[in-house]
């Protein structure tokens, strides 16, 4: 379509060309015309759609590349979220169930110490002694209750002949050198070693 | 385009033969408007074809194959809601709800990816177990290798900790799926207040079960489209948040609650009992300490506890309290006004009233008792011949008492199994009957009603409503306090203090108690020792009968200004003295030192009014 024929009113628009010879001597001739295209190439506009396609493409790729690396971050977030929770609740739990009363009373008798029967109260201000103190029964070895099953294991836990030998009714006072009459316990790690229960 | 219209009038068009042979057939002209009709029918035809099943698909069934289209994109998944916790009067947690993961495998899979099953079963087992590496090798081995199964449960419930651990040794066809535990971090401390929850996460028994809708919490859905299993970032998710259940604070102080446990625990294995409880209340507040109960049971381990066991027999067991009703009694005498601590009873070694001879536990010759000395020694002719001054009304009297006290209703814990025991009316009340109800025989009531009635006492004479809740906590840390508990008027603060003061000759040297002592501490208390009923007392019809005994004693410290009351009931025990005093008395003295310890109730320093028991 890119060339055409036409009359002869009306021809003199750009873009036409006569060709030689041709109704110069007054007869109606025909006239090659040649169209737009034969001047301008349809090629850089091709060209600009194409940019402008590409662009696009890449514009989304990044756009869905961006949001799947937020997804990701935010996948990992949760996760380690998670993980930290269950942490903080196997935690949470090994101190309650050290601090339960069975496992208390069991440390405390590790320790060598027996419980109270009969209550007695120093009143600081008078040092009045109210109620009737009594001599403190010998310990005996091994307490009866075992500490809840979620009592992470006693690592090192005083032997039995040291805690006898320390009658608790003698008041032992704070060792200035130093040096505890009774073995210290060792400090309870984040995640002992069978810290994995049940 | 161009050799078509050339081939089109070729071939219909004559040929040029070869002049020598002529053409036995007559050529006919082909007429290409047939064909082209014939062809348009065909290819309408098709197209009809093309266009009915493009109306089926989207009118017909659209609805259909969109929501298959949709399923087969779109992942749902039911968001379990965290069950809440129950604490006790310290808020620390006797029950909590736990992430936990249940391992799952797929034996058949293992056998199509020419896995060995031995390799996973002792990979496994290094994780699993309690401690980890305990788990049975054989076991996981026969279970990996079960192969027309595809589903077999490995683990249940282990902690999403072990889980990552097996989850990083990358063995296909083991899964996880996420099922949340109850833990309880203190230990199976006060087990039959608590309750136990089910495989289905419901509460089965006890706190547990009574406020379970509390508890549970409302679970939440997600669901969002998904490809291979991974969401698809912007198609969106449609997510309902579950709701974090509601905690349940409750009144039990733990430590009281475990010395109670392992007083009792200890008390029915020495006197070989059927069966022990131990309820510690404070009186003021109608507060429930402890509720422990020997033989009790592990919540974890509830699936394989004797059923009978996973009950509280501190609500469920109804039993005849025998003398601990004589403060009933005695306070329906003093209230009424027709008697007081220090009135003279003659209390002969026998009494027959209405066709029945009533003796007392200890054969006796006639005694010269004051009322107080009636209780001291509990004496039961000493307390008939007391309920008799009543007058003509005596029964309705003592019914009314009894009734206001809490006897037969219930006791207001709202906990499942709870029986509110038998007291008939008056006028039912047989020739016996109206004479055995004044020292406990004759009617039931379980432990924690007996406890209410001694509250009462101590508690100038109102009683408090039992209560063991003591608010609600929210996800968000809100307390909501429980509604406050009902206080009513039974007997005066006078009569209240004169029945304390009558209870400390109990626990004296000359009362029935002296093992309760605490040196020190004012204490006022009764002991109980009951025939007991029962149902299979005798291997022929009727069946029930009156075997064995029921050993209490009910008291509460310090007497002048009681903080405390603490009950203890042995069910037959068997081996040595069965008397409340003897067998009962003891666990309450070890149960009320530990507990006014533990809360620093010291004593006041006052006397004992020391009131006389003879004339």
């Amino acid at each position: 379509m890119s060339t055409g024929t036409g009359g002869g009113s009306g021809n003199n628009g750009p873009g036409r060309q006569r060709r030689p010879g041709s109704g110069l001597n007054g007869r109606p001739g025909f006239i090659v015309l040649e169209g737009f295209a034969g001047r301008r190439s349809a090629l850089p506009f091709a060209l600009l759609l194409l940019t402008v396609l590409g662009a696009g493409l890449v514009a989304v790729l990044v756009l869905n590349t961006a949001l799947d690396h937020g997804a990701f971050q935010l996948q990992q977030a949760q996760q380690q979220q998670t993980n930290l929770t269950n942490k903080e609740q196997q935690l949470q739990q090994q101190v309650a169930g050290r601090s339960a009363p069975g496992a208390l009373a069991s440390e405390a008798a590790q320790l060598g110490m027996v419980p109270n029967l009969q209550p007695a109260f120093l009143n600081p201000s008078g040092a009045a002694i109210l109620g009737v103190p009594s001599v403190a029964a010998t310990p005996t070895a091994v307490p009866t209750t075992a500490p809840p099953t979620t009592a992470p294991p006693t690592a090192a836990t005083p032997t039995t002949g040291a805690s006898t030998t320390a009658t608790p009714t003698t008041t032992v006072p704070p060792a200035s050198n130093g040096i505890s009459p009774h073995p210290t316990l060792p400090p309870v790690t984040a995640e002992p070693s069978g810290s994995a229960e049940r | 385009m161009t050799d078509e219209p050339t081939n089109l009038t070729r071939v219909p068009g004559p040929r040029r033969v070869p002049p020598l042979e002529a053409s036995p057939k007559t050529l006919v002209l082909g007429r290409p408007r047939k064909r082209l009709r014939t062809g348009m029918i065909a290819i309408a035809f098709v197209f009809s074809l093309y266009g009915g099943r493009l109306v089926q698909l989207q009118a017909v069934n659209s609805t259909d194959y969109g929501a298959a289209a949709d399923s087969s994109r779109l992942t749902d998944y039911v968001l379990t809601a965290t069950r809440g916790s129950i604490l006790d009067s310290a808020g620390n947690p006797l029950a909590e709800s736990v992430g936990a993961v249940d391992v799952l495998a797929d034996p058949a899979q293992i056998k199509q990816l020419k896995q060995d099953p031995a390799v996973y079963a002792s990979k496994l087992a290094a994780l699993l177990g309690s401690p980890p590496g305990t788990a049975n090798v054989a076991a996981l081995r026969q279970q990996l290798s079960d192969v027309p199964s595809q589903y077999e449960v490995i683990a249940k419930q282990i902690t999403p900790q072990v889980w990552n651990k097996i989850k990083a040794l990358g063995l296909s066809g083991v899964y996880g799926i996420s099922d949340a535990a109850t833990v309880y971090p203190q230990g199976p401390l006060a087990a039959n207040v608590i309750g136990y929850v089910n495989s289905s996460g419901v509460g089965g028994s006890g706190l547990e079960a009574a406020d379970n809708k509390v508890l549970a919490g409302k679970n939440g859905s997600i669901s969002y489209q998904a490809a291979s299993g991974l969401e698809i970032p912007t198609a969106g998710i449609n997510e309902q948040a579950p709701v974090t259940g509601t905690s349940v604070a409750t009144t039990i102080n733990s430590q009281i609650e475990w010395a109670a446990q392992q007083a009792i625990v200890a008390q029915v294995q020495a006197t070989k009992a059927d069966s022990g409880t131990v309820v510690v209340m404070d009186p003021r507040t109608g507060a429930v300490l402890a509720l422990a109960t020997a033989p009790s049971y592990n919540e974890a381990d509830y699936a394989t506890t004797s059923p009978s066991l996973l009950g509280d027999r501190a609500l469920s067991e109804v039993y005849e309290p025998g003398s601990v009703a004589k403060v009933i009694t005695m306070s329906a005498v003093i209230q009424q006004g027709v008697a007081t601590p220090l009135t003279h009873v003659v209390v002969p070694g026998f009494l027959p009233l209405d066709g029945t001879t009533f003796h007392d536990d200890t054969p006796h010759g006639t005694e010269d008792l004051t009322l107080n000395g009636v209780l001291a020694e509990s004496s039961d002719i000493g307390t008939i011949e007391a309920s008799n001054q009543l007058g003509p009304n005596r029964n309705q009297i003592l019914y009314d008492y009894l009734t206001k006290f809490g006897l037969g209703q219930p006791t207001g814990l709202g906990l499942p199994g709870e029986s509110p025991g038998i007291l008939a009316q008056p006028s039912q009340w047989n020739a016996s009957q109206q004479f055995t109800v004044v020292y406990g025989q004759g009617l039931s009531l379980n432990a924690v009603q007996a406890t209410s009635v001694f509250a009462t006492i101590a508690n100038d004479g109102v009683r408090v409503t039992p209560n063991i809740v003591r608010g609600y906590v929210a996800a968000n840390g809100a307390f909501t306090p429980a509604p406050a508990a009902q206080r009513t008027m039974v007997v005066s603060p006078q009569t209240a203090h004169t029945i304390e003061e009558m209870m400390e000759s109990v626990v004296s040297d000359k009362g029935t108690a002296p093992a309760a002592e605490i040196p020190g501490y004012r204490i006022a208390g009764k002991t109980g020792t009951a025939d007991r009923y029962d149902a299979n007392c005798y291997t022929v019809p009727p069946y029930g009968g009156y075997c064995g005994h029921t050993a209490s004693f009910i008291g509460f410290a310090p007497a002048d200004n009681p903080q405390l009351v603490v009950s203890v009931v042995l069910q037959n025990p068997t081996v040595g003295n069965y008397a409340g005093g003897a067998v009962a008395a003891p666990v309450f003295q070890q149960v009320m030192s530990f507990a006014l310890q533990s809360l620093g109730i010291a004593p006041d320093g006052t006397a004992s009014p020391n009131l006389p028991v003879t004339w």
